[in-house]
């Protein structure tokens, strides 16, 4: 028997023409672990919110079409009190459903709205903080936690409520690669004892895989596209997906070359591959470098008030022609260094050379938003009418020319922000976490972008977090840490660096960990 | 946070709250100068032994209502109108100081001060969760109003650092160095991208809030436990009584004056 079953569901929010979910019909059985997966707008937060019936008794929607079963009864006349017992829902953004100051406070919220008398609640709050592994050396503001640490918050606010089933929707869009491993494998100690049904909905495919059993993908529309068995639905639809946008496992590509039919699940399994086949890594091939763009000597910056300098004695040169990566934990003072070169921030002391116009687009598009209309965001500079409406065209945004900024969707808005940017042709374009929260499609576009950039001569930097991203797409990486220059040389050299991985908190992507895997096998077994 | 555990701190939030609230309205009433020293000085004595608050804390607020303060024991000095034939104690060309404005201009900002320090006392021992929980259980504030509140606490800092962002991000648009009419314009034009995001976070906040039952709840239960407890009864009869002393002491000494509707010296 189905945990839950959405019927022929078509749903339209307020103020929208079209609808998030068309007629859709989806199983999610009891105790199963399913992953949802469709391009960015395709309704799978919409169905996350008809699941634990939040559409339509506090969020109000078109509810057109079809209904939603949760235990066999109908979400629309169960009353909303009774659901949230069934299904739980962790959000992307852990800042953006934490409610309280207190730890304890939090995982207490759920239960008190239950009316979970308080001696059991600290029952199920020990419980809950045991199987998110919130030790008793977890600080107990949530102020002071880590954004890894703050998202096992609210899971384990989640879990104390009991519920059923549980939704994860994209619980590690926002955070950093360690940070997401973490809340990951909290995900998969939640899948071994099979006491839940689990939906996931997640981009970091590769991770997930092994916890998973079965996938459903959504197409534009909010409709199902593919739905089975995860080997199944990555190997034989590989077309469709990438079509689609939606990602799929790295190692998917392994299955494929070795005519396997079944995806590695570990990076193990994928480094065998490697070794069976003898396959190499590819990287980007390096340019010759032009002249130098943009050079910095001894470069300090403390920020107002800041008790330490964010960036300290960084020397370093960029050059035409080269796309540099950025990269380093949060608060290593990697977007500091990228706004001094590109002459945003001016340092106290002289530091920064700049030979030619920089550019720089900030991590929120809509931060950057000062027109009314698409084509004013780039008539906004010294633009002329001619060169607005080329940016327009190659940048996919012609028909959308009149429409409110703030109405695009997700990528329309990155690639507006990046269009303005280029208004003045700049030799140096700084793109701060270019691929954040941005599906496949669109980080595609973004990358054939970044390379064409590159290729006509300028120079592009990169800040991020996205070591996939950047193994496709830099020539070169400066790895940052306390603001100091840790690491500098191509991804190749760095991802063969473990140390300094490590220090500088960065993970290998899930490709590059199997080649390194195969290498330390095949250097063992020579 | 040592200050959220010490006597003060323990007190009841609610119960705490309406004390400074009674002994504010009653210094509100108190026109000479002395009486609000009294006052102050008592209340950081309570909040350094009793609240093992650090009184420079207070140095940075209480300072921004010093130099406020400063400003009306000068427009007092040399605007009050008072009797013509009270002798000025200076002049200035047309500037006359009299000595009853002066004392009423002092008057006025230690008062500011003495409620100041009364309000941060309370800031600074309370826990807000405690209090936003204590006004809902001993106080019946809606937990509708309530919960919300304590969310929103927790947003302040995050608009804060977003509003840094986005007038970075605006700067970068360039027009952010234009000066009058412009720099209004360019502010205006900051404000667009903060509602929006504030706006849309809130509403996610919302939402979470229902998923967990927020919305749905008939009877809602509480983690925290918040009776008044004796020791809040005793702490409130002695504030009280420590304020009747301070202004009964203030009246023998002849220094005590209290407002009598007029709004000049």
């Amino acid at each position: 028997m189905p945990f839950a079953s959405v019927e022929a569901l078509t749903v339209r929010h307020i103020g929208r023409r079209a609808p998030a979910l068309r007629a859709l019909d989806l199983e999610w059985h009891e105790g199963e672990r399913l992953l949802l997966l469709g391009p960015s707008g395709s309704g799978k937060s919409t169905l996350a919110l008809c699941l634990d019936g939040v559409i339509p008794h506090s969020l109000d929607a078109h509810w057109e079409s079809g209904r939603v079963l949760v235990g066999g009864r109908d979400t629309r006349t169960t009353p909303a009190r009774d659901l949230v017992r069934d299904v739980g829902v962790l959000f992307q953004d852990p800042e953006a459903q934490l409610v309280m100051l207190e730890v304890d406070d939090e995982i207490a919220f759920g239960l008190e709205n239950l009316g979970i008398p308080p001696a059991e609640m600290r029952a199920r709050i020990a419980a809950a903080r045991e199987l998110t592994s919130l030790g008793p050396d977890t600080p107990s503001l949530v102020a002071e936690l880590s954004g890894g640490t703050k998202q096992r918050v609210t899971l384990a606010s989640i879990l104390a409520m009991r519920p059923r089933g549980i939704v994860l929707d994209e619980p590690t869009a926002t955070l950093d690669p360690v940070a997401a491993r973490d809340v990951l494998a909290a995900f998969a100690a939640l899948t071994e004892d099979r006491e839940r049904s689990l939906l996931l909905i997640e981009h970091r495919v590769d991770e997930v895989l092994r916890h998973i059993d079965r996938v459903a993908v959504l197409d534009d529309d909010g409709r199902l596209a593919i739905d089975g068995d995860p080997d199944r639905v990555f190997l034989s639809n590989a077309a469709q997906l990438e079509r689609l946008g939606v990602w799929e496992p790295e190692y998917a590509a392994l299955a494929r070359g070795a005519g396997t039919s079944r995806i590695p699940r570990t990076t193990g399994e994928a480094a065998d591959l490697i070794a069976t086949h003898g396959w190499d890594e590819t990287f980007p091939r390096s340019h010759v470098p032009g002249n130098v763009v943009v050079e910095a000597h001894g470069l300090d910056y403390r920020w107002p008030r800041a008790r330490r300098e964010a960036v300290s004695g960084v020397d370093l040169e960029i050059r035409r022609g080269e796309c540099v990566a950025i990269v380093g934990p949060n608060g290593a003072g990697k977007s500091t260094l990228g706004l001094l070169l590109a002459g945003v921030l001016i340092p106290e002391r002289a530091g920064v050379v700049l030979h030619g116009r920089a550019a720089y687009v900030f991590q929120y598009p809509e931060h950057q938003f000062v027109a009314q209309t698409v084509r004013d965001e780039l008539l906004f500079g010294d633009a002329s009418p001619q060169r607005a409406s080329e940016l327009l065209e190659r940048f996919g945004l012609t028909a959308l020319a009149e429409a409110n900024p703030y109405s695009l969707s997700h990528g329309e808005k990155r690639r507006l922000s990046v269009a303005t940017a280029l208004v003045s042709d700049p030799e140096l374009l700084v793109l701060d976490e270019p691929t954040f929260g941005q599906d496949r499609r669109n980080t595609r576009v973004l990358g054939a972008l970044v390379d064409q950039r590159v290729e006509d001569g300028a120079a592009v930097v990169l800040i991020t977090h996205d070591l996939s991203f950047v193994a496709r797409h830099a020539t070169r990486v400066i790895a940052l840490n306390d603001g100091r220059v840790a690491f500098q040389g191509t991804p190749r050299e760095l991802f063969e660096r473990p140390e300094v991985m490590r220090a500088c908190r960065l993970l290998l992507p899930p490709l590059a960990a199997a080649f390194a895997a195969a290498r330390t096998q095949r250097l063992v077994n020579a | 946070m040592t200050a959220w555990s010490s006597l003060l701190g323990r007190r009841d939030p609610v119960v705490k709250f309406a004390l400074t609230l009674i002994v504010s309205l009653a210094l509100v009433l108190v026109i000479d100068p002395v009486t609000p020293l009294l006052f102050l000085g008592t209340t950081f004595l309570a909040a350094a032994l009793l609240g093992r608050v650090g009184l420079g804390a207070y140095a940075r607020a209480l300072g921004v209502l010093a130099i406020v303060g400063l400003g009306f024991v000068w427009s007092n000095a040399v605007l009050a109108t008072v009797a013509t034939d009270t002798p000025p104690l200076a002049v200035w060309g047309p500037i006359r100081v009299t000595e009853p404005g002066l004392r009423f201009g002092i008057a006025i900002a230690l008062r500011g001060l003495a409620i100041g320090a009364l309000s941060l006392t309370f800031v600074f021992t309370t826990d807000p969760t405690r209090f936003a929980v204590s006004l809902v259980r001993n106080a019946r504030l809606s937990p509708r109003i309530a919960y919300p509140l304590v969310a929103a606490y927790r947003f302040l800092p995050f608009l804060t650092d977003e509003y840094a962002q986005i007038h970075l991000a605006q700067r970068v648009r360039g027009g952010a160095d234009a000066r009058g009419l412009g720099a209004l314009r360019t502010r205006a034009r900051e404000v667009v991208p903060l509602f929006a995001t504030a706006i849309r976070r809130a509403t996610r906040i919302a939402v979470a809030m229902d998923a967990r039952g927020f919305a749905g709840a008939t009877a809602r239960t509480y983690y925290r436990e918040t009776p008044i407890a004796t020791a809040d009864v005793v702490f409130a009869v002695a504030t009280i009584a420590l304020t009747l002393g301070l202004l009964f002491l203030s009246a023998s000494a002849g220094w005590l004056r209290i407002w009598d509707g007029r709004f000049s010296a």
